[in-house]
């Protein structure tokens, strides 16, 4: 599957969350994910991720991610997500 | 006033699942969870963030620190506001199990929070028609 990871300026701290949790979602959902970004949402969230299907059981593997990662990076609550389909991005 | 909201906004939204307001009884859940950590912000001399993404960031840091279960609090908080966004701003419509669901988590929230702050459990405490478990 290509794969192409784009870099903004600046780079954040956030970033390397994101990059850590690509690396799980990725063998987690495989090719459901369609993107994985670091935002500011209006809400308040800071990742965006963008998935095929927004089944309850891909919407829960994406919050098994989220919890893994905080918990690799002793960091609670710093992942925001806003899960997402193609047509609500 | 917050935790009066926290109470109210609890109690609206068992009564809208007795109803069958599923969708409403979602966002009112948040609602209610929203209203708590504000309170528990304000009462540590923080001001809440407007935004509820960073409600969840900042109370996670703030208030909860030290609590065994931080890392699922902070995914349960997570999971509710996700519910929440997505009866209000997409095009989900929830049902019975989804309401149902949501309820659980934010016991399981509630349950972990009072952990810290014991007496939250007070303004859960309703008539015995309204709980959750009859």
């Amino acid at each position: 599957m290509p794969l192409k990871l784009i870099v903004h300026e600046p780079i954040s701290p956030l970033d390397n969350i994101v990059i850590k949790l690509f690396e799980v979602l990725i063998r987690e959902l495989d090719d459901i994910l369609l993107l994985i970004e670091s935002h500011d949402g209006w809400d308040g969230s800071n990742v965006r991720v963008v998935v095929k299907v927004k089944s309850d059981e891909v919407v829960e593997k994406v919050f098994d991610a989220i919890e893994r990662v905080e918990r690799e990076l002793g960091l609670p609550g710093k992942i925001i997500p806003d899960i997402v389909t193609p047509d609500e991005s | 006033m917050y935790f009066r909201k926290f109470k109210i906004f609890y109690e609206e939204a068992l009564r809208d699942l007795d109803i069958e307001a599923y969708n409403k009884a979602i966002s009112t859940l948040w609602f209610s969870i929203e209203a708590l950590l504000r309170g528990l912000l304000l009462k540590v001399n923080k001001t809440p963030p407007e935004r509820a993404g960073k409600l969840i960031n900042v109370a996670i840091e703030v208030l909860f620190r030290d609590i065994e279960d931080i890392f699922h609090l902070s995914r349960i908080l997570n999971s509710l506001y996700y519910r929440r966004k997505e009866i209000d701003h997409r095009k989900k419509i929830a049902d019975k199990a989804d309401a149902e669901k949501a309820l659980q988590k934010y016991m399981k929230a509630t349950s972990i929070i009072s952990k810290k702050y014991s007496w939250i459990k007070q303004y859960l405490k309703v008539n015995n028609s309204q709980n959750p478990d009859d």
